[in-house]
């Protein structure tokens, strides 16, 4: 802050003697001449007059003998400030001729700031020019008078201009370095005030990994699905190309850092039902081309002309399966690809890995879309935990056999150790080891190798007396089987969810990994539970309705207050319900709401 | 297991009873819509493991109802089912008799992993919970907050086995 002082002696002839800064007075001010003397008639001054000018304070002819004195009025201002004979004066002073009055005004200078700032992935300098401006404080002119009251003026100073070069010296200053922008640099110097990137690393350029590259196949359209879908192909058919990978280039931050290149993005691999032969892929089954962004599989299709009853038995088919008519009571279908269903489903039980469609409604039935999928978030951590358990045993069981060895006639004890030491010492373990082999994962046996192996061998030589003679290379050779189990469940969870998708839903259970929707009437004193959304296009009357992430339904409940429930555990999740009848719960991680009036466009989060 | 339902709501009711039928070894043996008729059904019938009880059951008050079948079979087990599953409908079914409380919407997952801790012995571990007796408060919050894994329940069991009533 600059201070700039006036200081004021009077005199008889007008004759005014000044110390400090002299400054132009600004626009607008009184053209009072700076000494007083010109362009006024003294002599119709009256006794005691004041004068305010050019920030300073006059006082003219208080004689001895003089009628009355002039006065001053100072407001209580921050910026200036007036004394008189050296005390500063508030509000109403009398003043005598032989005062010295002092006027001190604050200046704020006007500032103009280059701020940079580094992106969170540091491939960016962002600058800005925080300009801002000054002030300075004046005392407004006044003629003579006998009173004054005096007026402050905020006189505001425009901030300077920054120069590219400045600019640029400021983000150097900082460290870094790489390609300028010049035309964001000339923005900013010519007055722009959002912030700018003016300076950029050298980003790393992501890789490709090897993938395969779907041929163009013949299609047809699917009425059901509503899209074109490939048709069926045959063993031997060439389906797609193998496209070799490409490294990707490193990069460098913008403090001249390497940056490594990204993982490629995952491509479709070889899956089920296909070989690479040189460059092609090669179908080895009879089937659908089934391409996700994980694979590229020829999934078999199981075609039933028409209804599927309880005398055809339960269909176990590891690829898709399609029913033209009506799936009748009492029957069980499970499908490793697709179930669909042309007709309704009457009292059965489906489970399809990659998602189920039934044209019509599903009555008393039950419908689960990628059971292993569920199967496998529940049995991953298991298998992990389990693995640190493992090498714990087998440590243990490497060191008691160690001692045993150097026991007289230990040896014949360490077919022995391992049942003991699971009895003993591992229980958990044990139970750990029973349930991989309970019913609940009976699927994951059906359609994988590695957790088929695995459960046989426990049954084998992990359970009851079997384990009596278990040895190293049987602990070890468990051990691998439940690090391959990891990762095979490890890929499920990666891969694609599964849908529903039906007409209508009337006193059925329906689980699905992915999304769950209903577009025809609605869903009747059903249990639905989404890995994802629920859509109910019409009416959700009694029941439950769960999903990770949204609902939204059409009418929820009944005037006549049918219990209703919705409920989304993810916190973020929202419920949309177009009409909202009494008893209609909605609950959203731990916020919950029932009310007792019918609702319309409701919408409910998480947060209040 | 054999297992016993009442709740007021019938689409409701339909939904719990498929819901627990579709669990391992459990058998639903009667859902009913009113307290009158379950206590009927209990006494005419073979010992029953579970009663799932609906706490807001119309006119009924379904704290009272769990303290009368706790009280006149203690070796069953009451769990109650609400829409109001606040922590004051908790404490009052915890002192009512009731070994759980269950928020509506019942997840199939949340009842599964309930009835693990609660019944099934290869799972809880040998005499870790044996009918008849009751969890703490903290336990069962444990336990409904407690993953789906298995082994985790085990662990969470064997971690809170000096606190078993």
């Amino acid at each position: 802050m600059r201070w700039r002082q006036a200081r004021v002696r009077t005199e008889p002839s007008l004759k005014v003697q000044t110390t400090g800064d002299q400054t132009t007075p600004a626009a607008g001010e009184s053209a009072i001449d700076r000494d007083g003397t010109e362009g006024w008639q003294t002599d119709q001054i009256e006794d005691g007059a004041l004068i305010a000018i050019a920030d300073q304070l006059i006082i003219l002819k208080v004689a001895a003998d003089a009628a009355s004195y002039p006065t001053l009025t100072m407001p209580d201002h921050d910026h200036v400030r007036v004394l008189v004979n050296g005390v500063r004066v508030r509000g109403e002073v009398i003043l005598r001729g032989d005062d010295l009055i002092l006027v001190e005004t604050d200046t704020l200078p006007p500032q103009a700031e280059v701020e940079v700032t580094v992106s969170d992935d540091r491939l960016e300098v962002r600058a800005c020019v925080v300009r801002r401006h000054g002030s300075t404080w004046r005392l407004a002119d006044a003629p003579w008078a006998e009173q004054i009251v005096v007026r402050v003026v905020d006189v505001q100073i425009p901030p300077p201009w920054v120069s590219v070069s400045r600019i640029q010296a400021a983000v150097t200053a900082s460290g870094c370095c790489g390609a300028w922008d010049e035309e964001a640099l000339s923005r900013l110097a010519s007055g722009e005030d959002a912030p700018l990137v003016v300076l950029r690393g050298t980003p790393p350029t992501m890789g490709v990994s090897a993938h395969c590259e779907l041929l163009a196949l013949p299609a047809e359209y699917d009425p059901l699905h509503r899209r074109m879908r490939m048709n069926l192909v045959t063993t031997g058919t060439i389906i797609a190309k193998v496209v070799p990978a490409v490294a990707g280039q490193p990069g460098s931050d913008v403090f001249g850092n390497p940056l490594p290149p990204p993982p490629p993005s995952p491509s479709p691999l070889p899956g089920q039902g296909v070989r690479v032969i040189g460059d092609r892929v090669v179908a080895t089954c009879d089937g659908r081309v089934v391409a996700t962004l994980q694979e590229i599989d020829v999934v078999g299709e199981l075609a039933i002309p028409g209804d599927l009853t309880v005398q055809d038995g339960a269909v176990e088919f590891p690829g898709d399966v399609v029913v033209l008519g009506d799936v009748q009571d009492g029957v069980m279908i499970q499908a490793g690809g697709t179930i669909t269903v042309r007709g309704s489903v009457y009292g059965a039980r489906l489970s399809a890995e990659r998602g189920i469609f039934v044209a019509g409604n599903a009555v008393h039935s039950q419908l689960y879309a990628g059971q292993l999928h569920r199967l496998c978030l529940a049995l991953e951590p298991v298998l992990g935990s389990l693995a640190e358990s493992f090498a714990d045993f087998r440590a243990s069981y490497v060191t008691v056999v160690e001692t045993a060895l150097h026991r007289d006639g230990g040896s014949r004890k360490i077919p022995m150790i391992a049942s003991v030491l699971l009895d003993q010492r591992y229980p958990e373990l044990t139970q750990a080891l029973r349930s991989l082999i309970a019913d609940e994962y009976q699927p994951l046996s059906m359609f994988d190798s590695h957790f088929r192996q695995m459960t046989d061998e426990i049954r084998a030589r992990w359970i009851d007396l079997q384990r009596t003679s278990l040895t190293l290379s049987d602990i070890d050779g468990l051990r691998i089987r439940l690090t391959q189990c990891r990762r095979q469940a490890q890929i499920y969870l990666k891969a694609c969810v599964a849908e529903v998708c039906v007409s209508s839903l009337t006193s059925s259970v329906v689980h699905a990994s992915g999304n769950v929707r209903v577009v025809g009437v609605g869903v009747f004193a059903s249990s639905v539970e989404a890995g994802d959304d629920i859509v109910v296009e019409g009416f959700a009357r009694g029941g439950f309705m769960s999903a990770e992430q949204s609902i939204r339904a059409g009418e929820a409940g009944t005037p006549l207050g049918v219990e209703t429930s919705f409920r989304v555990t993810g916190a973020e999740g929202t419920i949309d319900l177009a009409i909202r009848h009494p008893n209609t719960l909605m609950a959203i991680a731990h916020r919950r709401d029932r009310n007792l009036v019918t609702q319309r466009h409701v919408h409910f989060t998480g947060s209040e | 297991m054999r297992v016993m339902l009442v709740d007021d709501s019938p689409e409701t009711l339909e939904v719990l009873v498929a819901q627990y039928q579709l669990q391992d070894e459990v058998e639903v043996v009667g859902a009913f819509s009113e307290g009158a008729s379950l206590l009927l059904a209990l006494a005419q019938s073979a010992p029953v493991d579970l009663v799932s009880v609906d706490i807001q059951l119309g006119a009924e008050d379904g704290f009272a109802l769990c303290e009368r079948v706790r009280s006149r079979y203690p070796m069953t087990h009451v769990v109650m089912c609400s829409i109001e599953a606040d922590e004051e409908m908790r404490r009052r079914a915890l002192r009512a008799g009731a070994s759980h409380l269950l928020a509506k919407p019942v997840l199939s997952r949340e009842l599964k992993s309930w009835l693990d801790v609660m019944f099934r012995p290869s799972l809880a571990g040998e005499g870790r919970v044996q009918s008849g007796e009751v969890l703490s408060e903290h336990e069962l919050q444990e336990a409904s907050r407690s993953p789906q894994s298995v082994r985790e329940i085990v662990a969470w069991l064997d971690s809170l086995r000096p606190d078993v009533v």
